[in-house]
């Protein structure tokens, strides 16, 4: 593509000129197409959940009550998987996602342990790792009780 | 006329001691009522001044105030001109009784004090009965709800209405009367933006735009403004504060989200102008290319 | 370019590239006939809609649910939530309408320069096949948003075909997969219009192309005379097909895409009320495509009223083994010019019947009521409905 000035054919030049434009027309047109359908599609602005409460996956507030002494169960605080174990009275917390692939923890009373059931791996109850592939111990959190709903500490 | 000769007849025979059960065979009084009726304001006048002969049963709401009406034409006229009336709201015996009227001056009357309100309209009682116009009002005997919104001609209670009442009790120099003064200039600022602010979501509306949701936010603070009226009946100036703030940030709300939609349809219109300017670009561009290649 | 190069090199010891080349390249180029003008772009003009009815309606697909719970609240989080969802939807339902618009011309264009007649027959054919298919798309896609609007018109539509003899009931059933419109009907319209027709409009398309492509377009000379050759044509003022008259097929195409922008974001469509099926709207009405049908049904008795379009339809379809004769160009014609115009004359009058119906109108200072079938009725000053 010569756009240089060549004096000898004007018409050539011109041609060449014009066909710049036209692309750089066409490229506009593209990107102007394209814009929109770029920004339809980008993840949407994440609702912003006031997650103080630990919920249930309907979103109704885990009652303190139903978590006995010795047992754990999983629920959504902040819109994240947490779990909470009763143990001697307290109620102790760990974020649910094991560090390994993502994968969702659970409590393991016989085990004394909590474990990952996708690749076997294992954390106590301070959220090190003992065994498995995880690289890394699951964070604790500061769980509180008031009224019959569970909070973050 | 007939009824007034009726009512004459009636009363001398009633003064012969006849009660509705001798007068009437038909639908009668029972036990308890019989006796409340004979102890009532209207005892001498008995059942057919009301119930016309022919028509012994249940009055209907729709004429009953007009029998009302018929003796008391001063009240009449007044109620024909309040909200109350039409038949939908209350009528006569909502706040009088039926037969057991008294004279609203005696504690006895269903009416006294017009503390009879109460009954329907519950939000203002609630209120009413925290703040310090209940115990103040009972120990002067003056009515209650009717000191500021009147009795039989009850109008929509408008700012400008109420805040005449204050004058009635407080004098101007009061710190009551200043506190009525701000409650109602804040009331007064409130109103008018909300008014504003639907009248340009009305604007709106009528040029097709959809306002599907900033119609919620309109009903939101219409509901705001109610309950601040209802807190007003307490006087309870840190509510009546809270209320109002809450009006305001709704409506605010409301005004900065019909500014968004015009700010959208603007940039869109922009938008639109900017595209066209590229399209005609590439026509302009592609008959020049067409002209050109005809040259060749 | 170094790369595109050595790819085209790579490919050319492989298949044969050079020669598929030489021959698409040398056939692009042949020349239209000389009389081809702007008319001769809605073709294009048509596969450039639908390929932004594709488009749109993929990424509408993206956030929209096929469920009678969902189906209407999908379609307001597009139109509030997403950005430039509200231009997608836009665009998407008048591109429809535009499409429409665009084939009904096409078909006008083809049908006053004689394109249908030997041995074009069978692109007519297919032609006719793809109206009815693009008219299925709009048919299928007016129920998915789930509003008063697109239920009711559903409702009517499917009682339509319901009134024919024998197979009438059944038919209507399928379509509406029960004995009433509802969770059944969206299923299976949603399906018709993801699939199903996508994948009829694609096959029938092709092959109408491919024979468009491979006879050129239709001359003006009579049926029983050779076509002119490539020499000819351009002897006479014909232009190639590439570039030139594709370039006037780019600007027709970004004209309509002006057009239809413009119609996006100045008159959009609004949602109606979330359909109530116990509650049918005053003066429902079908899209502007199907008026004419519907108005139609005020008039005849119904099973006459639908079978009429049927009828209408099939002589559409075989137009070219009914119209024998030998003549193209239009002004030697003046049957089927009439014919045509007849037809294009009551269509347009029922149209508007439809449009006027139901509704009232303040004409030469006076208001006026037209009922059902369109006729006005003047309302007097005094006493009547909204004084």
């Amino acid at each position: 593509m010569n756009i240089g000035l060549d004096m000898d054919s004007n018409s050539t030049t011109r041609r060449s000129v014009l066909d710049v434009l036209l692309g750089l027309g066409s490229i506009a047109s593209v990107v102007g197409a394209i814009s929109p359908v770029l920004a339809y599609l980008s993840p949407l602005a994440k609702q912003v959940s006031s997650g103080n409460t630990l919920e249930d996956k309907n979103g109704i507030p885990v009652s303190a009550e139903s978590l006995t002494e010795g047992s754990g169960l999983v629920g959504r605080l902040g819109g994240l998987p947490v779990l909470a174990i009763r143990k001697n009275g307290q109620i102790l917390g760990y974020s649910a996602v094991c560090t390994h692939l993502g994968c969702v923890v659970r409590w393991s009373p016989d085990k004394d342990r909590i474990e990952c059931p996708c690749h076997g791996g294992q954390f106590n109850l301070l959220g090190a790792v003992v065994s498995g592939p995880p690289p890394e111990g699951i964070q604790p959190i500061t769980l509180r009780v008031e009224g019959n709903r569970i909070l973050r500490g | 006329m007939i009824r007034r000769l009726n009512i004459s007849i009636l009363l001398l025979l009633g003064l012969w001691g006849f009660s509705c059960e001798d007068l009437f065979a038909l639908a009668s009084l029972e036990e308890s009522e019989n006796t409340a009726f004979t102890a009532s304001v209207h005892e001498l006048i008995g059942c057919e001044s009301c119930h016309l002969p022919g028509k012994p049963d249940k009055i209907s709401r729709a004429v009953l105030p007009q029998i009302c009406g018929d003796c008391h034409p001063k009240q009449h006229q007044e109620f024909t001109e309040s909200v109350h009336w039409s038949g939908k709201g209350a009528v006569c015996i909502d706040c009088h009784g039926n037969h057991d009227i008294r004279l609203v001056r005696k504690p006895e009357s269903k009416a006294y004090r017009s503390l009879v309100c109460g009954t329907c309209h519950l939000g203002p009682k609630e209120h009413f009965d925290l703040g310090p116009h209940k115990a103040g009002m009972e120990k002067t005997g003056v009515l209650a709800c009717a000191s500021c919104h009147g009795n039989h001609s009850i109008q929509s209670p408008t700012l400008e209405i109420v805040s005449s009442a204050c004058a009635g009790c407080h004098p101007k120099d009061t710190p009551e009367f200043q506190m009525g003064q701000e409650v109602g200039g804040l009331f007064t600022g409130i109103r008018d933006t909300l008014s504003l602010a639907a009248a340009r979501l009305s604007d709106l509306q009528d040029q097709g735009i959809s306002i599907r949701k900033e119609e919620q936010i309109l009903e939101d603070a219409r509901g705001a403004f109610t309950r601040a009226r209802l807190v007003w009946h307490g006087l309870d100036m840190v509510n009546i504060r809270a209320e109002v703030s809450n009006t305001g940030e709704t409506t605010q709300s409301l005004l900065n989200a019909i500014s968004s939609v015009l700010d959208d349809r603007r940039l869109r219109k922009i938008g639109l102008v900017v595209v066209w300017g590229i399209i005609l670009a590439n026509i302009i561009l592609l008959l020049l290319k067409k002209k050109n290649l005809g040259r060749s | 370019m170094k790369i595109l190069t050595l790819i085209i090199e790579w490919a050319s010891d492989r298949y044969p590239v050079k020669p598929a080349w030489t021959r698409i390249s040398h056939h692009v180029r042949k020349p239209v006939p000389a009389h081809t003008n702007f008319l001769f772009t809605l073709g294009s003009l048509a596969i450039f809609l639908f390929a932004i009815q594709v488009v749109t309606g993929l990424l509408m697909m993206v956030y929209y649910k096929p469920s009678v719970r969902d189906a209407y609240a999908s379609v307001l989080f597009i139109t509030e939530e997403v950005p430039f969802g509200w231009l997608i939807r836009q665009v998407h339902t008048w591109g429809a309408n535009l499409m429409v618009l665009v084939v009904l011309l096409h078909t006008l264009k083809t049908f006053i320069y004689g394109g249908y007649k030997r041995p074009r027959e069978m692109t007519w054919v297919l032609g006719v096949m793809l109206f009815g298919i693009v008219l299925g798309f709009g048919f299928t896609g007016y129920l998915l948003p789930w509003d008063q609007l697109a239920f009711w018109a559903t409702t009517v539509a499917t009682e339509a075909p319901g009134s024919m003899p024998f197979a009438g009931p059944f038919i209507a059933e399928l379509m509406r997969g029960g004995p009433e419109v509802g969770e059944a009907t969206l299923g299976r319209f949603f399906v018709a219009h993801v699939a199903l027709l996508p994948i009829a409009l694609l096959g029938v398309m092709a092959l109408h192309l491919l024979l468009v492509r491979l006879q050129g377009t239709s001359p003006l000379e009579r049926t029983d005379v050779p076509e002119p050759t490539s020499e000819e044509k351009l002897q006479a003022g014909g232009k190639p097909f590439f570039p030139h008259h594709m370039i006037t097929e780019g600007i027709a195409a970004y004209l309509i895409l002006g057009i239809l922008l413009t119609l996006a974001i100045l008159a959009p469509f609004h949602l109606a009320e979330p359909a109530n099926p116990f509650e049918t709207p005053v003066g429902i009405k079908p899209e502007w495509y199907f008026l004419p049908m519907f108005q139609l049904l005020k008039y005849l008795p119904e099973p006459v009223a639908v079978a009429l379009p049927g009828i209408f339809g099939l002589v559409l379809l075989l137009l070219p083994f009914i119209d024998r004769s030998v003549e193209r160009h239009p002004k030697k014609r003046p049957v089927a010019m009439a014919l045509g115009a007849a037809v294009l004359v009551i269509t347009l009058t029922l149209g508007i019947l439809g449009k006027v119906s139901e509704t009232n109108l303040t004409l030469f200072g006076s208001d006026y009521h037209f009922d059902a079938k369109g006729i006005p009725h003047l309302i007097e000053k005094d006493g009547g409905p909204g004084q």
